[in-house]
């Protein structure tokens, strides 16, 4: 991509002046070229793709068994093993993170796969299809093996579709026809409905009557599904013609299933369903349904194929909903819970005005600062800069997103200060009475080297981070090297292409001299930096004077930074501002839907009081689907419940969680309640604390002697294992004796009790038209049934010629299982979650979590270990600690390159620790954690302090070839080079204003290592850099003497 | 170019006011705490009656009834009743066409005249002597035969017409206007509603509990689910061969005669306290409140001074409430039953009802 700049740019090095003459010599081409990029920018911001961030693969998927009636610890016998093995087998699988859980009849097993699988589509094909082998390895009472691929899809749009009076099939068929019409939208892709609820046919059979009537409910869905069934009948040939033969279907209403006959007698009299069983269409007793500010509804996602614009996308789809509202009954209500695209856009739009704020900023200090001439041209380079730079973007397929954008308000400070070291130059040059030609000529040339190495050092030092990130904040980082890139490179051609031109055109004058002039002569009063350049040769005389004092000063105050540093807490990945957050309820394990939408209920009433609130969308026994990238849903259940809570403001959200978590976390007794802020982190708990190991007692004991002293530690909530309660199951116990008296055999129970005492078996359907409701057989203790319901049972004997109650050959006593296994990679696991008090450091009480732990007398055979925050944080420190270390590595190589000085570069490493301080101190006071966007913040740091450093000291050098001694040489460059530094720091600083201002969890803490860090940063480059420079070469035995080499051979 | 003057000053403001403004928001810190005390739901122990009532299905039948029939040979002249008509004692129910039996009694009739008559004439003969004593009793034998011929002859005419012998409803219509039917074949079956019987089949190890004079309750399904109390009149000998479960019977008043034979009830009965497992004094439990520890032995939580405190319990089977708790928790104390998966031992917790 931006490699193409970095390649331009080097080619004039070869003939140093050729560039700047070019520019001179073309300037109509140059200016026409401007013009035309420019242009080009302005068309690419309008139609570039916008983004709130870069599009996250999450990699992962889920394999889903159910085999009813199975005990977890069966599951994880019989089925879990298999599949893992299977899951196991391929090598793409992280098997680390991988885990899996079994409940009562169901399996889950999260697949994550390799962070360095890019396109995951291969994989799960592949793996879907040797997932058919694997099933029949699997017991036959498996039901269903599902591997969801798309678990990571993230929905750009969750729309409600509420009413009161139309029925969940009414809405259904409204929600078809809104989907018809978003289908014709180009840049939508999946659409899912969820909250659908269908109509059935219950078939209600009073298993007395059966036996009065000697059937049983076998022979009747037999019956029932032979009657439903439908197949090609054949069809009639002839020579000329073939007519196909239809049967028509026997049932197609509830009337006619109450009419089927079911039995008929020798004598004629016959047996109706209707007789025997009650039937009547009905909304099944719903396992999860949604309903959104306590109306019932069902819910569209739209996710948004990639690659397009999906502010677009929202306005195309705004337009359909608006025609669809106008055609649908007043009643029927559509309602956005989760808008991706406003979101976006309003993101894009504040960041865009962060931007245009930033500008103004640096513009106004510019102005400030310098001469109206001098400012006004490097002002002006940075919207050429920014346009240009768009331009390029769009062309290189980099969209806007927050961190593209965070990128150009970054870089404001160095896009004026390649233009200002050209132009400072340039004034200093005239005033020493060079013609305008030359000195431009001379500008051009002069620093050219030092600052292509300056800039290359900037951009090529955050490239690190795309070669030892993994996963998600990879695809969080991979735009930002390369948009900095761009950026930069555009403003040094900028710089020397057109800025040359300007200055050449606009400044006649020797400014600087003739300010001086002014105030000496007192026609002026004061002038800014000629006062800043009276303080700071005093200052710079002293430390030359003290230099043992002065690098002394710097180191104390170096470590007490780089101290203040690293005590600073950790949170790599912020939360997130939303106007919206989820709450989470968890009931025990075998909670019925109906507690828990009391729970839900009730939970909902207190937050819709609240004027803060806007909407509630509750999710009944399911989840929510995707609608952060990193908010992963949980597993539904009829033991949870969630929310989708939108209120009025970002501010608002964080009052309402502030309000409310610590009020209603435990305030049902019977369930956990999680206010979850939206967050970076893709840590489903932030505190997971992971027991493994062989022994399950062993396990069970040991985590519950952890959650007993978690449990004591302040700032920890809602402490909890993955265990969860044990579910008490009703476990017949068929006497063996008795039981074959009767004939009765354990199959035979199973299936009676299964079709008894489930939800309803289906047997057949029945179409109206195009909506297929199934029919099921029910009994009496479908819904609704207790331990001695199940005693009393009258199970059929001989064919239901005759029933003997259950009791009489089977004992029914309560059974303990767990409420859920978990495994990690293939290890038995538990794990306990907890979370942390609101506004307390998550890392800390983790770190105070594993204190206590330690402290403990762990057994053998069991390991402990972290997950949550920590794990996340832990797992992606060290890459940051890498790409840094590499970057360092960069720069010194960059810097040895530039000087062929080994104890230079060096020098120059070492004082890049002279960041932190800055860094430190501005965290201190802003109270910044240390999160991934505050490095890129020090690493950025670090490249405007090694830019200023090799601008100062090239100058130096240059100051030394003409003659000058080292000290003189390098105590006159750092007067000189004080304005441009002072002004570009002054730039850098003021572009973050808005940053730091804005408050933003992502990006303050970058732009507040960047407010703080750069005067502090700037004033060591100013003393410290100096005055260590000419200690280290006054040991060279050369120090007096001017280098021997001319600089330019040392770069090619 | 006045305003760098004011330069520094701005700048200096502005950076001051940049501080302060920030630090109103950073530099403020969270006091960690303690999480506060659990809310858990308990529940005060007591010790409860088990309900250990058993259920079983039954079937009406009818009570005492009768097939009525006949006595006479004939053609049906008229049946007066159809199948589910309720009928009063003595009410007729149906008859023959009775001419050659009104024939035969009129003979018999005319017999009888004519024996009477010769025995008034004999009479006066004896009364005077001037009959032999063998003559006279000969005609005292005749006339009484006349009579018994003459009040059979009409009897058979009355046996010729059928009536209700109890009140109840006809079951059953076994014979058709003009069929000519034998004496003892069942023309029409009466089943008299008073009192039905309810039969339900108990298994083997539950019959020995089913003594005559046991009360239970009887849910009629047909009548809405309507509970009537019956008591056990009769208990099978044998076993039905399928179902290895005895026969056995109940009275149950029927007065308004809405229960009809061949209805499906449920017949629960209370235990006796001596003889069925039914545990007395027993601690009930709802399920969820009982768990299992690391080391396979059930457990309940306590609330104990606003603390949790584990207690293991043996546990003695399940029930329609819950679980029978057969020892380690005694009536009085708080079972916690909701809130188990936030506590451990010694948690503190502030207990709701």
């Amino acid at each position: 991509m931006a490699s193409q700049d970095t390649n331009q740019a080097p080619k004039p090095l070869q003939k140093p002046a050729g560039i700047v003459v070019a520019g001179l010599k073309y300037r109509r081409i140059v200016i026409l070229l401007s013009v035309v990029l420019i242009a080009f920018g302005i068309y690419a911001l309008i139609n570039m793709d916008k983004n709130e961030f870069p599009s996250f693969t999450i990699r992962e998927g889920v394999v889903a068994a159910v085999y009813p009636g199975a005990t977890p610890e069966q599951m994880e016998q019989e089925v879990l093993k298999p599949l893992e093995d299977y899951v196991f087998s391929y090598k793409e699988v992280n098997k680390k993170t991988t885990y899996s859980q079994c409940s009562d009849g169901m399996v889950m097993i999260f697949v994550e796969l390799d962070d360095n699988v890019q396109d995951a589509t291969p994989f799960w094909n592949e793996f879907k299809l040797g997932m058919d082998a694997v099933k029949l390895k699997l017991p036959s009472g498996v039901l269903a093996v599902e591997t969801i691929s798309n678990f990571g899809d993230t929905s750009s749009l969750l729309i409600t579709m509420q009413s009161d009076q139309k029925t969940y099939r009414e809405l259904g068929q409204y929600m078809d026809d809104l989907r018809d019409r978003l289908r014709t939208i180009e840049s939508v892709g999946t659409m899912d409905v969820y909250g659908k609820q269908g109509e059935q046919i219950a078939v209600t059979l009073d298993p007395e009557k059966l036996t009065h009537y000697a059937l049983n409910e076998k022979t009747l869905g037999a019956l029932l599904l032979s009657k439903g069934f439908q197949t090609t009948g054949g069809s009639l040939r002839s020579d000329y013609y073939t007519q196909p033969i239809h049967v028509e279907r026997s049932i197609n209403s509830v009337y006619d299933l109450e009419q089927m006959i079911i039995m008929s007698l020798p004598d004629g009299s016959v047996v109706r369903l209707g007789d025997v069983a009650k039937v009547e269409k009905e909304y099944a007793d719903p396992t999860s349904y949604i309903t959104n500010n306590g109306t019932k509804c069902i819910l569209l996602s739209v996710q948004m194929k990639d690659g397009y614009n999906i502010v677009e996308m929202g306005r195309e789809v705004n337009k359909q909903l608006d025609a669809f509202n106008s055609e649908i009954p007043a009643d029927v209500t559509l309602y956005k819970i989760t808008d991706q695209p406003t979101v976006v856009n309003s993101s894009v739009n504040d960041f865009l005005r962060e931007l245009v704020i930033a500008i103004v900023a640096v513009v106004i200090v510019i102005m400030f600062l310098l001469p109206f001439k001098v400012a006004l041209i490097a002002a002006s380079t940075i919207p050429i800069a920014i346009f240009i730079s768009l331009g390029l973007f769009y062309m290189f397929g980099i969209e806007l997103n927050t961190v593209t954008l965070a990128c150009l308000i970054l870089s404001l400070g160095m896009i004026v200060d390649n233009s200002v070291v050209i132009i400072d130059d340039y004034v200093e040059l005239i005033s020493e009475g060079m013609d305008h030609k030359s000195a431009t000529l001379r500008s051009g040339t002069e620093f050219l080297k030092a600052i292509f190495s300056a800039t290359l050092a900037i951009s090529i030092t955050f490239f690190p981070f795309l070669l030892t990130m993994t996963g998600m904040f990879r695809d969080f980082l991979t735009d930002f090297p390369w948009a900095l890139t761009i950026i930069l490179m555009v403003s040094l051609i900028v710089a020397e292409l057109l800025v040359p031109f300007l200055q050449y055109k606009l400044i006649k004058q020797p400014i600087y001299k003739q300010e001086q002039e002014a105030i000496a002569s007192g026609k002026k009063k004061f002038s800014f930096f000629v006062s800043l350049q009276k303080v700071y040769n005093k200052l710079i005389t002293v430390c030359f004077k003290y230099p043992k004092t002065t690098l002394i000063v710097s180191v104390v105050v170096t470590v007490g930074g780089i101290l203040l540093f690293v005590t600073r807490p950790f949170k790599l990945m912020p939360i997130a501002e939303r106007n919206q957050f989820a709450v989470e309820i968890f009931l025990p394990t075998g909670t019925s839907v109906k507690r828990t939408s009391e729970v839900a209920d009730s939970l909902e009433a207190i937050l819709a009081k609240d004027d803060r609130v806007v909407s509630i969308a509750s999710f009944h026994g399911c989840s929510s689907p995707r609608f952060q990238a990193t908010y992963a849903p949980q597993v539904g259940g009829p033991n949870f419940a969630q929310f989708i809570v939108n209120t009025k403001s970002d501010e608002a959200t964080i009052e309402v969680l502030n309000e409310y978590t610590d009020a209603y976390e435990t305030y049902f007794p019977d369930a956990i309640v999680r206010f979850k802020q939206l967050s970076y982190s893709n840590a489903a708990y932030p505190i997971e604390i992971r027991v493994s190991g062989n022994d399950f007692a062993q396990l069970q004991q040991v985590s519950d002697s952890i959650m007993a002293r978690m449990r004591q530690i302040d700032g920890l909530r809602c402490v909890r294992s993955s265990l969860d309660n044990p579910l008490v199951a009703a476990n017949v116990v068929p006497n063996s004796v008795q039981a074959s008296r009767l004939g009765q055999t354990n199959l035979g129970v199973e299936a009676t009790l299964a079709m008894r005492y489930s939800t309803g078996v289906p047997v057949a359907t029945v179409w109206e038209g195009d909506y297929g409701i199934p029919v099921v057989l029910k009994t009496p203790t479908s819904d609704d049934a207790s331990a001695s319901d199940l005693l009393d049972e009258p199970m059929p004997v001989a064919l239901g010629a005759s029933s003997a109650p259950l009791r009489q050959f089977a004992d029914v006593e309560p059974q303990w299982n767990h409420g859920q296994l978990s495994h990690r990679n293939g290890i038995p696991e538990i794990s306990i979650m907890a979370e942390v008090q609101r506004n307390v450091n998550v890392i800390d009480r983790t770190e105070a979590v594993m204190d206590v732990i330690d402290s403990m007398d762990i057994p053998d055979g069991v390991t402990i270990s972290r997950g949550g925050d920590w794990d996340n944080s832990m797992t992606i420190l060290p890459q940051i600690m890498e790409a840094l270390a590499i970057a360092v590595v960069i720069i010194f190589f960059i810097i040895l390159f530039h000087y062929a000085q080994i104890n230079t570069a060096v020098l120059m490493v070492l004082s890049l620790l002279l960041c932190i301080p800055g860094a430190g101190i501005g965290m201190l006071i802003q109270g910044t954690n240390i999160s991934l966007t505050c490095v890129l913040g020090i690493v950025s740091l670090m490249g405007i302090l090694v830019r200023n450093a090799i601008v100062l000291l090239d100058y130096a050098e240059e100051l030394r070839n003409q003659g000058a001694t080292l000290k003189d040489a390098i105590f006159q460059a750092s007067q000189r080079r004080m304005r441009p530094i002072f002004l570009t720091s002054a730039a850098a600083t003021m572009g973050v204003v808005p940053m730091v201002i804005g408050g933003s969890a992502l990006w303050q803490p970058m732009g507040v290592v960047i407010f703080y860090g750069t005067p502090i940063t700037m004033i060591f480059i100013l003393t410290t850099i100096p005055v260590a420079y000419w200690k280290m070469k006054a040991r060279n035995k050369g120090a007096n003497s001017p280098l021997d080499e001319p600089l330019e051979t040392h770069m090619i | 170019m006045k305003n760098y003057i004011k330069t520094p000053v701005i700048i200096a403001a502005l950076g001051a006011v940049v501080l302060l403004g920030f630090n109103s928001c950073g530099l403020k810190k969270e006091k960690i705490t303690a999480a506060p005390p659990v809310k858990v739901e308990v529940m005060a122990v007591s010790s409860s009656d088990v309900s250990n009532t058993r259920t079983y299905s039954g079937t009406i039948e009818s009570g005492d009834g009768s097939e009525v029939s006949f006595s006479v040979p004939g053609t049906i002249r008229n049946i007066y009743v159809s199948p589910g008509q309720k009928v009063t004692k003595g009410q007729l129910l149906a008859d023959l066409n009775s001419e050659s039996l009104v024939n035969a009694a009129n003979i018999a009739d005319a017999t009888l005249a004519e024996a009477k008559d010769a025995y008034a004439r004999l009479k006066k003969l004896h009364d005077a002597n001037a009959l032999p004593d063998i003559q006279w009793t000969e005609m005292q034998t005749k006339l009484t035969q006349a009579e018994n011929s003459a009040a059979m002859a009409h009897r058979a005419v009355n046996d010729a017409r059928i009536y209700a012998p109890v009140s109840g409803i006809i079951a059953e219509k076994t014979a058709d206007v003009g069929q000519t039917v034998v004496p003892a074949v069942p023309v029409l079956k009466i089943v008299a509603l008073g009192d039905v019987k309810v039969s339900i089949s108990v298994p083997e190890n539950e019959i020995a509990a089913m003594k005559p004079g046991r009360e239970a309750s009887v849910a009629i399904d047909a009548l809405d689910g309507e509970t009537r109390q019956a008591v056990l009149t009769e208990q099978g000998v044998v076993a039905n061969p399928l179902s290895r479960a005895y026969d056995v019977k109940f009275r149950i008043s029927n007065a308004d005669g809405t229960l009809l034979p061949g209805m499906l009830c449920s017949v629960k009965l209370a235990p006796v306290e001596s003889s069925e497992s039914g545990e007395q004094g027993s601690i009930v439990l709802p399920p969820q409140a009982v768990l299992l520890s690391a080391d396979n032995r059930n457990f309940v939580w306590l609330s104990n001074g606003g603390k949790a405190q584990m207690r293991y319990v043996e546990q003695g089977g399940l029930t329609a409430d819950g679980i029978i708790i057969s020892s380690g928790i005694n009536p009085g104390d708080s079972v916690i039953i909701a809130g188990m998966q936030k506590i451990s031992n010694g948690t503190e917790i502030i207990a709701a009802e």
